[in-house]
């Protein structure tokens, strides 16, 4: 047992297994709460790609994600809500890397009759598999060295939708870091992602 | 819906597989050895701290001195992949070296009458017009000389950057007419053309062009029929080619002392590239700076001509250069060569005309490095 966890550790799952039991608590808890504040379920799709943060050519040879995530409301007043997220995303970036993360942001949305949008401002935890090949020294010469590489994930994210009153479905337009990078003398690799998704109270 | 969280907790495992890049097998190939050599352990010695020094997988280091047999030594691994040793002969990228090449051929068409150092730019690309704001006044002898003040994006555009991390093999597959259009039309120049110095590949992209104008043929026949066949570098060219036998790239590109491939990103930025694109070896470089030094590929007047600082009111070691040639103050006194950095590969080409002594030194990692252990050498 405990040489298929130090396996798993040295994989890099564990985080990811972690992640796993962090959003079936919050389901969990979803479902015991009937009463406000819910943790209704979001669920996305993305394009991901590195770019500084515009739109240009955001959908040529596009890398895929997926996200799914659950939101806190601190207060909703007159159509304004101060919310918190926490997300886990997946994306695979041909030739460069799939990256797993843990996120958490804190927002502000408007509502307009059905019609919102919103901002949100966070930080995660992001687990890289780097598809090229990574060498570590040893005495004298480099050895294969582990894919897995650990990052913060510092994020910008503003977005629109439209809310049924049963689903929500959105467009986000997200600008995530990589870091610590080091080349090009940049201390962070910019990514950007597009999302469409919905939301809805599973339970 | 009770059990969606264990689906899609499942899914994220089941993505979570990995896929690496495939390197191809280099063939089994035959090294030359030195080691007969008086100074074979000297210099070895320095070429091992060199490389440990620069945390550079392989390296490779030829001296030629005056009155001493070559020598030419090889430390390390060209490919990490397969632990292939670096071997005294082995091919490597040789980056913005392959600039004094393209500018031997641009003065070999000179010499011909083909071309004339004052023609002007758009005499030759009239596609340029219009598109780059003060680029009429730029000249053959301003493009050679980094004189033309011409955007460079692969050293000052960000998106260029992240473009080529983001997909190299879209920036493997444009032309030069492409990148043109992408990151440099549009852009006005940073100086007046002749009033000052910036380095610039833009600059040698569009030698590149005109050469393949005025001769009708492309760069890499341009290049065999000038210099390669003439002087017999067998082990050197410039198109794009099956590249399992060249030395690979590697370079720590998150900061955290491990080495990531990059060959990928090298072939994507210079493959076929007027600014960077040669495969060489140690050998063929030192017969090629030789032979140019020496005047035996252009003439003696031409020669003093790509080595004349073209700034006229130059003070800074930064803007001291030729054409083609770059001006070195070294321990050693001056020399003449260029350096070649690409994101994997460091290699430097330089000969000392008071001495007749000269160096060739690469490594496959692109982080910059200090050589002054070799001006010992060079005096």
């Amino acid at each position: 047992m405990i040489n298929w966890l130090l396996k798993l550790k040295k994989r890099g799952v564990v985080p990811i297994l972690l992640s796993c039991f962090l959003i079936l608590s919050l389901s969990v808890s979803g479902q015991v709460e009937s009463s406000e504040p819910k943790f209704p379920l979001t669920i996305s799709v993305f394009t991901e790609s590195i770019s500084l943060p515009d739109f240009r050519g955001i959908f040529k040879h596009p890398n895929w994600g997926f996200r799914i995530g659950t939101e806190y409301y601190y207060s909703r007043k007159g159509g304004r809500l101060w919310l918190q997220t926490i997300n886990l995303g997946y994306y695979h970036h041909k030739g460069w890397q799939q990256g797993f993360y843990l996120s958490s942001e804190i927002g502000y949305r408007k509502m307009i009759n059905h019609f919102f949008a919103d901002a949100t401002l966070g930080l995660g935890y992001l687990h890289l598999i780097a598809e090229s090949q990574r060498y570590q020294p040893t005495e004298g010469g480099f050895e294969k060295a582990s894919p897995h590489l650990h990052k913060l994930m510092p994020t910008l994210g503003i977005g629109l939708g439209y809310d049924t009153g049963n689903v929500t479905i959105f467009s986000r337009y997200e600008a995530f870091g990589e870091m610590p990078f080091s080349y090009g003398g940049s201390p962070v690799l910019p990514h950007r992602s597009l999302h469409l998704g919905t939301r809805f109270n599973p339970f | 819906m009770k059990n969606l969280p264990i689906i899609l907790c499942s899914l994220f495992l089941f993505t979570a597989c990995h896929k690496e890049i495939l390197i191809p097998r280099p063939d089994p190939a035959e090294d030359l050895s030195y080691s007969d050599h008086p100074h074979h352990q000297e210099y070895q010695a320095q070429l091992e701290s060199y490389r440990e020094n620069t945390f550079a997988p392989g390296a490779i280091l030829l001296v030629y001195r005056e009155g001493e047999p070559l020598w030419v030594g090889a430390s390390g691994k060209s490919n990490l992949e397969y632990q292939v040793p670096m071997r005294t002969n082995s091919q490597f990228r040789i980056g913005s070296i392959t600039k004094v090449f393209v500018a031997t051929a641009v003065m070999l068409l000179v010499e011909q009458g083909s071309l004339h150092l004052e023609d002007h730019l758009l005499n030759h690309l009239p596609k340029i017009k219009g598109r780059i704001s003060g680029a009429e006044e730029i000249t053959i002898r301003h493009l050679l000389a980094h004189l033309s003040g011409i955007f460079d994006p692969t050293n000052e555009s960000t998106r260029y950057k992240l473009d080529l991390v983001n997909a190299p093999e879209r920036i493997a597959t444009m032309s030069i007419d492409d990148l043109m259009e992408a990151y440099v039309y549009g852009k006005a120049l940073h100086f007046k053309p002749g009033s000052n110095y910036a380095y610039s590949n833009v600059n040698y992209w569009l030698l590149g062009e005109i050469i393949e104008s005025v001769t009708g043929k492309s760069l890499q026949m341009v290049l065999q029929d000038l210099i390669f066949s003439p002087l017999s570098l067998n082990h050197t060219y410039l198109e794009k080619r099956d590249d399992r036998n060249v030395a690979r790239g590697y370079a720590d590109i998150y900061g955290d002392k491990r080495l990531q491939e990059v060959t990928h990103w090298e072939r994507a930025e210079v493959e076929g590239n007027p600014a960077g694109g040669i495969i060489s070896t140690a050998l063929d470089l030192m017969t090629f700076t030789r032979a140019l030094m020496r005047g035996e590929i252009v003439s003696q007047p031409t020669l003093e001509e790509m080595k004349k600082i073209q700034l006229p009111n130059c003070e800074d070691p930064y803007c001291e250069s030729g054409l083609g040639l770059e001006l070195w103050r070294t321990g050693a006194g001056i020399g003449f060569g260029k350096n070649g950095n690409i994101v994997g590969t460091e290699a430097n080409a330089v000969y000392f005309p008071e001495s007749d002594n000269m160096f060739v030194i690469y490594k496959n990692n692109g982080n910059g490095s200090d050589k002054s252990f070799l001006d010992p050498l060079m005096q």
